[in-house]
């Protein structure tokens, strides 16, 4: 009897070691989580190794060559070489989806957000990489049925801003204003429609362009912009093309 | 760098205190084995369940850390230190839960490459226990969402959308319950307005269900019918608005037994969680940390074993 009391006693005593061990564990979180304030945690390998055959094969992809650049694209304001690139190749490749739509759309203006544009294109070999920078967004490509009246409103917000990635469209900025808009190389006509092709971001009413939400139509093209670049490039490349841009006076100051 | 701030204590000396008690504990346990007599109340040393809550929102498939030049995020983040980090916590308290508020969806190329694939993968590996669906979630349609769903290890969380007239009904439960030793964690998770966020043909035939009303549900179904100890909720409302659009703010206002809102949408950057108080003036901890992973939040919410009553809330952004 004397015995079994004394067993009991031990195991009670060892359950109860083990309780307060485990509830010591937990006070030394608190030791922890100020230590946690000044150390950098020890990333987890076992989600390295899961992730590193998805890195190599990401980074073999990025590496690939999808074009050869004449020059350094950057871009500026109110116009440049990358800007201009862009806001043309987004009125070409643009066009070529409108023809093969039903509606009736031919898109006479283009227009590409500045601060959508997140990197320049070096001299050289660009790389799918390299467009993935210069467009992590997933933007669709938009047409959007704008009155000659809407068309100046937008390019007077352009003007504001101090010029834009602008396709198919010629002006001046004077007093913060877009004067002498030339559309399809005549005079903009306020009681007319024009097609503008952009991004659905700026569609939306992004970037202050609220003007847009306010269109006459909406067609949506229904392509990734940054997938229409790299097929475009792709085609260039293909055909033994390099990539080159110029300013050419399509947005200048009074 | 990491920075700790404890936000607030209820009783001073928090976990301090909490070890003083056991201190006390102890010693009356050896005195008790001393006099070869047990009380009950030896065992109080047990009564306290710390339940740790750890949380990410708007990691946008930042998988590695980030690189670049500033200061402010390179070198920061990446899921590996993420699951790291939850799983010394997690070692050091089992009563760890790990939840995301959602846009796990869209930022790096290894979205555009691998689709949710990837991410949900890791996030199961990282040993999440339940996200939620935020609005980028419908980035590739609702193929594009339920695709990739059989990578998670993890429910998804939504009370808010209802999926029936489309190709995710019943993919995502609307409420689970979690239990740690012995405590009952309700969660519940509310999704923002879809229109004019999402395009329609991604998100199709899903119907947005007013998230102040759900709240509410979903709440009282878990504290009163489903008797659960704390209520959570996974948002991707938005933290706060100027205009009277729904957020987090608000819901923790307007509810009545809601315990934490782990919101996310606004990749809001707080210095320390916020408490409110609830439509009873019971206090509510609100939280978002952040975006990318940069950052996670813990709330420690200690709770009295007897009474189950929670005693003190910790709360605190790493990053």
């Amino acid at each position: 009897m004397q015995r079994t009391f004394s067993y009991i006693l031990l195991i009670t005593w060892f359950f109860l070691f083990l309780t307060c061990k485990s509830q010591y564990v937990i006070s030394t979180t608190e030791n922890r989580n100020l230590v946690v304030s000044d150390s950098v945690t020890q990333p987890d390998s076992r989600l390295v190794s899961l992730y590193l055959p998805y890195k190599n094969k990401l980074e073999k992809d990025m590496s690939r060559i999808i074009a050869v650049s004449a020059e350094e694209m950057v871009k500026d304001r109110p116009e440049s070489n990358l800007t201009n690139f862009l806001a043309d190749l987004l009125l070409v490749e643009g066009a070529k989806i409108a023809s093969e739509m039903e509606e009736n759309i031919r898109p006479s203006i283009s227009y590409y957000n500045y601060g959508g544009i997140r990197t320049f294109l070096p001299e050289g070999e660009i790389t799918i990489g390299k467009i993935f920078e210069l467009m992590p967004f997933e933007n669709e490509l938009v047409f959007l049925k704008l009155s000659g009246e809407q068309v100046l409103e937008f390019l007077n917000i352009i003007a504001a801003k101090g010029g834009d990635s602008v396709g198919g469209a010629r002006f001046k900025i004077a007093a913060d204003k877009a004067v002498n808009v030339e559309v399809a190389e005549s005079f903009l006509n306020e009681n007319e429609y024009y097609w503008l092709v952009t991004n659905d971001y700026v569609a939306a009413g992004g970037d202050g362009l609220d003007v847009f939400t306010r269109r006459k139509n909406f067609v949506a093209g229904n392509i990734k912009i940054r997938d229409l670049i790299i097929a475009h490039l792709e085609k260039k490349h293909e055909e033994g093309q390099k990539i080159s841009a110029n300013p050419d006076g399509r947005i200048s100051y009074e | 760098m990491k920075r700790v701030r404890k936000f607030r204590q209820i009783q001073t000396g928090g976990f301090r205190m909490n070890r003083r008690y056991f201190l006390k504990n102890i010693s009356a346990v050896t005195t008790g084995i001393a006099l070869g007599t047990l009380p009950f109340q030896s065992f109080a040393a047990d009564d306290f369940v710390t339940i740790t809550i750890l949380h990410t929102n708007d990691i946008h498939s930042h998988i590695e850390p980030f690189e670049g030049t500033n200061p402010r995020y390179a070198g920061k983040g990446g899921l590996a230190r993420i699951s790291g980090l939850a799983k010394n916590i997690r070692q050091k308290n089992p009563n760890t839960l790990l939840f995301d508020a959602g846009d796990i969806f869209q930022g790096t190329p290894y979205f555009n490459y691998f689709k949710g694939e990837l991410i949900l993968k890791l996030m199961s590996a990282a040993g999440y226990d339940a996200g939620t669906i935020g609005n980028h979630e419908f980035d590739n349609g609702l193929e594009g969402l339920l695709e990739p769903l059989s990578h998670a290890k993890f429910p998804m969380i939504n009370s808010n959308y209802d999926f029936s007239d489309t190709i995710l009904a019943g993919k995502f439960p609307r409420w689970e319950i979690f239990r740690k030793s012995g405590i009952k964690v309700g969660v519940y998770g509310l999704g923002v307005e879809l229109d004019g966020l999402v395009t329609k043909k991604h998100f199709g035939n899903t119907v947005y269900l007013d998230p102040l009303k759900v709240a509410g549900e979903m709440e009282n179904f878990l504290k009163n019918e489903k008797k659960c100890d704390l209520v959570v909720c996974l948002s991707h409302l938005g933290f706060r608005y100027r205009d009277p659009k729904v957020s987090d703010i608000i819901i923790a206002a307007e509810t009545s037994f809601t315990d934490l809102i782990v919101g996310g949408h606004t990749h809001s950057f707080l210095e320390e969680p916020l408490t409110i108080k609830n439509k009873k003036g019971i206090p509510v901890v609100v939280n978002q940390s952040w975006w990318g992973g940069l950052m996670m939040g813990q709330i420690d919410f200690v709770f009295e074993r007897a009474r189950k009553n929670k005693e003190t809330v910790f709360a605190q952004n790493i990053c």
